[in-house]
């Protein structure tokens, strides 16, 4: 048995993903190479080398710190899912930016001496017992070797060969590059740096990401007690105004939902008169009027309007996403449960 | 159900069209300002740089570090090699005689530094150069190496360079200190051990970090020389 693979499985909406990824790249680049260097307050400019060492190193940073926000984005919020779709081609181009990075500093600061380039990387500074001068590369090689491996095995041939949760699990280590590229940066450049934008710019990445991860974790976390137990209604735009939905727990009665003055509001199934069925009636001077006798309810509270003495069960709605949920526990009839309005 | 992305469909993006297009520009326009705005605040390296080629007479002195004390006018100039290279090997076998240098040179306010491509021996005398001891001091300041702190890489010191001082150092280029106030009207200082010998391979442990160092300074032409016992260095 054989399967093939091809390098690639290109679409319209990757290849404009990938475009967008190329150009905000190539203009953060562009930028700091080519038009910063001008407006620089500086004796005499900073060598092309540096300037290129700092201009990737920054922007495989940002770019990381994109990455790594797109996930709690899109749980946040599901209009940022396109940017989830091709996000692979995002950490390939990233290790790219940081292989350059590594590359204008090893062709800088290690050679040209007496000795191999790559025997200088790691010998070149030992100074392993201070915080000062500590020999802050070894945490860029690290970042560098993991983002390698993940690009390497980016590809579904990958995927398929290592199972869905080995791979997923190597790819988390993505979170301890991040950790270690701001190690990196940490006790180089900011060391040095007498500016503060840079720190400035590293702090607000750092806490940024975290904190999306942390509200997106809360958010779950709150969707999950919110819905524990609760019935998935369907979308609330499909509930047509003065129309009602039918929703059926399990081993219960089922619930009636109705859309009202653009609002929602949740009633048992069953007409107290003869058990008629509530949701297939329709709505009459502003009551639920069951298709069989024509009693009448009010939405907020089951309750017949006066003089009539009849009430139903109530029953609690969520809207979530775009979603309505019902809590299948029913209120005491003439229980009032304010409607919820449909956004 | 949550709402899905399906790329291949082609369609799954169209109703937020506005919301991506905005997305773009944010993302765009967002990497360009932090380019420009990270690109502009950069730290001033400072005016060192290369001073172009340099002929140059004098007399040849090998320790600690290679350098020439000009017969014009008592200038002291630092030697190194072209890459990350010393001229220990050359300079040694000069050493005390009148030699012409010629090369590249480096120069940062009143320091000069030649990359030697060639140096020999030259008529004439050799005029014993100006020495002048200068007591015990006790300095605070940043070692460096001297070809590219004094302008061969900008910038060419702090932590961030520390590794790239390293090798010069371990191939032979000459360290200085840096001082963080003026010592007789200068801040590079060439450096030595209290014996007058190369400093040991300690030293890296403290370059390009601030360092507080105790040792004796001497003129030599019109550098000034830090004779230093670096493994007694503090950090303050």
């Amino acid at each position: 048995m054989s399967e093939r693979y091809a390098p690639v499985g290109w679409n319209v909406t990757k290849i404009v993903y990938d475009a967008v990824a190329l150009a905000v790249t190539g203009v953060y680049i562009s930028v700091f190479l080519w038009v910063a260097p001008s407006f620089q307050h500086v004796t005499l400019p900073l060598d092309e080398y540096t300037m290129r060492m700092n201009a990737f190193g920054t922007c495989a940073f940002l770019l990381l710190s994109v990455i790594l926000s797109i996930g709690p984005a899109t749980r946040l919020d599901p209009r940022f899912l396109p940017l989830l779709y091709n996000r692979r081609h995002f950490g390939v181009l990233t290790a790219a930016v940081a292989t350059t990075h590594a590359y204008a500093a090893l062709d800088w600061y290690f050679s040209y001496g007496p000795y191999d380039r790559f025997e200088m990387l790691l010998r070149g500074n030992t100074s392993f017992s201070q915080t000062q001068g500590f020999p802050f590369e070894i945490f860029g090689i690290f970042s560098l070797l993991v983002l390698f491996l993940l690009a390497a095995t980016s590809h579904d041939f990958w995927l398929r060969f290592l199972t869905p949760p080995l791979w997923k699990a190597l790819h988390m280590t993505l979170y301890a590059a991040y950790l270690s590229v701001v190690a990196h940066i940490s006790l180089g450049a900011l060391q040095a740096a007498q500016n503060p934008f840079l720190a400035v710019v590293v702090g607000f990445c750092v806490v940024g990401v975290a904190a999306l991860h942390v509200a997106a974790s809360r958010r779950r976390a709150t969707e999950a007690a919110l819905m524990d137990g609760w019935l998935d209604a369907g979308p609330a735009e499909a509930i047509g105004e003065d129309l009602g939905v039918v929703v059926t727990p399990p081993n219960a009665e089922s619930i009636a939902v109705f859309r009202h003055a653009g609002r929602l509001s949740a009633v048992t199934n069953l007409c107290a008169h003869q058990n008629g069925p509530l949701a297939e009636g329709r709505v009459i001077d502003g009551c639920i009027t069951c298709p069989w006798h024509g009693y009448q309810y009010r939405f907020e509270d089951g309750c017949a309007p006066p003089p009539f003495t009849e009430t139903l069960a109530t029953f609690q709605l969520r809207i979530v996403d775009g979603r309505v949920w019902v809590d299948p526990v029913p209120k005491p009839p003439s229980t009032v449960v304010t409607p919820v309005p449909v956004p | 159900m949550k709402p899905l992305f399906v790329g291949w469909s082609g369609r799954s993006a169209l109703p937020h069209l506005g919301f991506l297009a905005l997305l773009l520009f944010t993302l765009v326009a967002g990497f360009g300002v932090l380019a420009f705005t990270l690109g502009v605040t950069v730290d001033d390296p400072g005016g060192g740089d290369f001073s172009g080629d340099k002929d140059i007479t004098g007399v040849l002195i090998a320790d600690p570090y290679p350098m020439i004390v000009t017969d014009k006018d008592q200038h002291t100039v630092i030697l190194s090699g072209g890459g990350k290279r010393g001229v220990q090997a050359e300079a040694r076998a000069l050493d005390g005689k009148h030699v012409r240098a010629t090369g590249g040179g480096v120069k940062r306010g009143d320091r000069d530094l030649l990359l030697v491509d060639q140096l020999r021996p030259a008529p004439g005398d050799a005029p014993a150069p100006l020495r002048e001891p200068l007591g015990t001091w006790r300095l605070t300041g940043e070692i460096c190496d001297g070809k590219c702190s004094l302008g061969v890489m900008r910038p060419g010191n702090k932590p961030a360079h520390k590794a790239c001082a390293n090798v010069c150092l371990l191939g032979g280029v000459p360290p200085v200190f840096i001082t963080t106030t003026p010592v007789f009207g200068t801040q590079y200082l060439l450096m030595g051990d209290p014996q007058n010998h190369a400093l040991p391979d300690a030293l890296r442990d403290y370059v390009a970090i601030t360092t507080r160092m105790d040792g004796t300074l001497e003129r030599i032409g019109d550098a000034l020389l830090f004779r230093t016992d670096v493994t007694r260095a503090v950090v303050p």
